[in-house]
């Protein structure tokens, strides 16, 4: 059963819940990520040149046959961007959803048993998120060697605790709720109780954070490679390419220019997935991602259907009943 | 933001990025110099250095690194030292003679006088000879020496317990057996001794600012010609892209690079750039204990897959040598193209392969992944030349504090590591590491493989001429690299050295990177 604070809210409320759509920030994001998988899936299929050896001359500029340049091996600069894109993406991904597997089942346990359970596990938590990121990643690599799986498991763990807390809080606020309870007293077995009735209302702070964290990734994964200790040669990473290649920085500066865009756009990417997602699954009165101030021409449109603008009127019953709830849960508790 | 704000900020990044892209290199200057005129005493030298001294500091008998060999190399003198052209000329000593096979007698200068005001004697020579011999740094260079005598107040006698094939290259090396003052180094502090120097060159150090600079001024008691230049301050640079843009700001006059591009690029800035001679070999040592590399087929078929003028045109942009061992700079150097398995031959390399009954072996290469960027694309390129012959080279970056075991301790690795060598004062010590008993980089002991290398090394050693040493070690070079004991994918200078020629006048580097001729270069006013 899967019950949306929005449905609920728009059932006390009377009315039908507002048809929601995706907003420009995950469009943007998914555009992004979409675009940079079809790029990095063609070119692991259908390279234009071998990504390992040369192809050209080295440090060549853009041309016809290298429209991005070679690097100082003469080796195609798309092609290895390409791969560096995927390399990372993948990576992001991978230890995002490892993450936030062993995140959730942990965050879900806490939640809903509580006690000395919960006790336990959020001060190892605590204890976890301490640890910076990158300092667990280098120590991991020292142990047990470099390259992408050793960063995926580094990194999911290191990130793990943040969907635990994540997972936890809303779970704790769910297992009271009627449903929860019903389900509880007419014999549901706590495993099925929170694999299907308490995960499927908890996804929503799942996917933002599952993007959010894959943005942390993809810079701590170029930071690693930066330092020689991510993915190691011959597979391109956009961290080791700005490396290498600062000392051609004047000769040919495409080289470093164009690995950080494949960063910066790989994270922000992320990021405005993350942020449509949030906008999307539990939208907020004013939009947490903005590409620029409201445009004039629209400003006097909105002022005459404010009035009627049902999302404005819907979330402010959506704090109205949220205190309701609240209420009613409080006064619930006791018995 | 609406659709137009998108494509004005999308065409002024692009507008960005191809400006930047279009201001490539070539903005220096025009690197024309004009008539210096007649020599100006006076000024401060500011030469930018990528590294300082790290352990042991400046102190001659014990630091070994390179950063601390080119600062202490103009603080000390040797008792006799080569021209570029390698011919023996003298220093402290005026005279030498081989008495017999196992004496050597110097007679020393008698008109020299340390920086901290003694005088230099036989005294001096006895102390340093000993001291070093007695733990300091190359003292292995000794191990033949059986004593040193002062045979008057400024004639020392040096007997030997075989005869020292070596002995005549290491006592004219320029970093190797440095005389100190047996008064001023004797009773000094092991601080004093590693931020402060005792010698009798042009410039002594008399400030070390650790992580900033290290200050020489000029020894007014040198017993040469008195330098020009009052004051050469080493500003340190770690990151040798700042240092470049140090040189092109003109915020130092002179720079050691240790990446050939960068200084290619001062070059291009209007500097001038000294040309180097190879003397650093990217050496790749071998565990052949365990693994495919313990059969010489699989190692005589890496050294046959390697294109080695590719990694040195392709990889090192040219700024390096084709080399074995010693380094192709090295005066001891044999012409390394001609050795055995070292022109490229991937069939044969197959087959060789094929009959080691290991088609396609797996080899891993562990190399500093946090230093010296400017060699890891031989690394690599070496993996996509492997892969053409059937050999998957795996590398492994490894920070520089896991690899130092290797070389400080003895530390074992696995099927090979690559670390950069130290300049040697003679070609028989290039291999001493990798054969003797006790040698950091050894696995060689009891492999019947290396038997005849190491025989041969012990008879170059004990050679009794120079023409029987340059005989045996040609035999060993050939030797070695028929049994592939070391790869050596290519040699590179200890350093590209840049001035600007505009305003240090009567400079130029030498072969043994000492920069000797600072003694008589001057500055602009």
């Amino acid at each position: 059963m899967t019950v949306t604070r929005e449905l609920a809210l728009a059932k006390v409320a009377g009315k039908r819940p507002a048809r929601r759509r995706f907003g420009p920030a995950f469009w943007g994001g998914a555009g992004i990520l979409g675009v940079i998988l079809i790029l990095a899936g063609w070119m692991s299929f259908w390279p234009m040149h071998d990504p390992f050896a040369a192809s050209g001359t080295p440090l060549g500029g853009p041309s016809a046959e290298h429209f991005l340049g070679t690097d100082n091996l003469g080796r195609d600069t798309f092609t290895r961007l390409a791969l560096a894109a995927r390399t990372s993406l993948v990576i992001s991904g991978a230890a995002a959803l490892l993450g936030a597997a062993i995140g959730t089942f942990f965050g879900l346990i806490a939640g809903y048993v509580g006690g000395w359970v919960d006790a336990v596990i959020m001060r190892v938590v605590d204890a976890i998120l301490a640890l910076p990121a990158i300092l667990v990643a280098l120590v991991v690599g020292v142990v047990i060697g470099n390259g992408p799986w050793p960063l995926i498991l580094a990194l999911g763990l290191v990130f793990a605790p943040g969907f635990a807390r994540v997972m936890r809080a809303p779970v704790i606020a769910l297992r009271e709720r009627d449903f929860v309870l019903a389900a509880t007293l007419s014999g549901v077995r706590p495993h099925r109780v929170i694999a299907e009735h308490l995960l499927p209302n908890v996804l929503t702070p799942l996917f933002v954070q599952f993007a959010s964290v894959a943005s942390q990734v993809v810079l701590i994964e170029a930071a690693l490679s930066y330092l020689g200790q991510g993915v190691q040669a011959p597979e391109p990473s956009a961290g080791r390419m700005i490396s290498e290649f600062t000392r051609f920085m004047q000769l040919q500066p495409l080289l470093i220019i164009l690995p950080s865009l494949v960063i910066i756009l790989l994270s922000a990417g992320w990021n405005l997935l993350a942020d449509g997602m949030q906008d999307y699954l539990a939208p907020r009165r004013e939009p947490a991602f903005s590409l620029g101030g409201r445009s004039k021409r629209r400003l006097p449109r909105r002022a005459k259907t404010a009035a009627s603008d049902s999302s404005t009127a819907s979330a402010h019953d959506t704090r109205t009943e949220q205190s309701r709830t609240q209420q009613s849960r409080t006064e619930k508790r006791p018995s | 933001m609406n659709r137009r704000s998108w494509a004005g900020t999308a065409a002024a990044l692009a507008v960005v990025t191809l400006t930047i892209s279009g201001c490539s290199a070539g903005g220096g200057g025009d690197g024309a110099e004009e008539p210096a005129g007649d020599p100006v005493a006076g000024g401060t030298l500011t030469w930018g250095v990528p590294a300082e001294p790290s352990a042991g500091g400046i102190d001659p008998m014990v630091a070994s690194a390179i950063a601390a060999e080119v600062i202490y190399s103009m603080a000390y003198d040797t008792l006799l030292t080569r021209d570029d052209d390698n011919k023996i000329e003298p220093a402290l000593a005026t005279e030498y003679e081989q008495v017999d096979e196992l004496t050597w007698v110097f007679q020393l200068r008698d008109d020299v006088t340390f920086s901290d005001g003694t005088p230099f004697d036989a005294g001096d020579v006895v102390y340093s000879f000993e001291t070093r011999k007695d733990g300091g740094t190359n003292a292995t260079y000794l191990s033949l020496m059986e004593s040193v005598e002062a045979t008057g107040d400024h004639e020392v006698t040096f007997h030997f317990s075989e005869p020292d094939g070596t002995f005549l290259d290491a006592v004219s090396a320029r970093q190797t057996f440095l005389i100190v003052s047996e008064e001023g180094y004797g009773n000094a502090t092991e601080e004093e001794r590693q931020t402060t120097s005792f010698g009798t060159g042009a410039f002594q150090v008399t400030e070390w600012n650790q992580g900033v600079s290290v200050t020489m001024e000029k020894n007014e008691d040198y017993w040469g010609e008195e330098p020009y230049l009052d004051e050469i301050v080493f500003e340190l640079y770690p990151d040798e892209n700042t240092l470049l843009a140090a040189v092109q700001q003109g915020s130092v006059q002179a720079a050691s690079f240790i990446d050939g591009s960068l200084a290619q690029q001062a070059e291009q800035s209007g500097f001038t750039l000294g040309d180097a001679a190879f003397r650093q070999n990217l050496a790749i040592y071998v565990n052949p204990e365990a693994g495919p590399l313990s059969d010489v087929n699989v190692r005589r078929a890496f050294s046959l897959a390697l294109d080695r003028q590719a990694l040195v045109d392709t990889a090192m942009l040219g700024n390096a040598g084709v080399s074995f061992v010693p380094p192709a700079g090295d005066p001891g150097a044999t012409d390394a193209t001609k050795l055995p398995y070292h022109q490229r031959d991937v069939d044969e390399a197959k087959r060789l392969l094929e009959e080691a009954g290991q088609p396609n072996p797996e080899i891993t290469l562990s190399y500093m992944g946090d230093v010296a960027q400017a060699h890891h694309p031989v690394y690599e390129m070496m993996q996509q030349q492997l892969a053409e012959a059937g050999i998957t080279l795996n590398l492994k970056s490894t920070p520089l504090a896991e690899i130092a075991p290797i070389f400080t301790t003895g530390e074992s690795w696995t099927d090979l590591v690559a670390i950069p060598g130290s300049p040697r004062a003679s070609a028989a010590f290039y291999l001493e590491p990798v054969l003797l008993e006790g040698g950091v980089y050894n696995h060689w002991d009891g492999n019947p493989d290396a038997d005849k290398a190491r025989e041969l090394l012990k008879a170059a050693k004990s050679a009794a001429s120079p023409e029987e040493y340059t005989d045996l070690v040609a035999q060993l070079a050939n030797e070695a690299a028929e049994q592939a004991l070391e790869f050596v994918p290519a040699a590179v200078p200890v350093y590209f050295e840049v001035w600007d020629g505009s305003k240090l006048h009567d400079y130029e580097n030498d072969a043994f990177y000492s920069r000797s001729a600072l003694d008589r270069a001057w500055l602009s006013q």
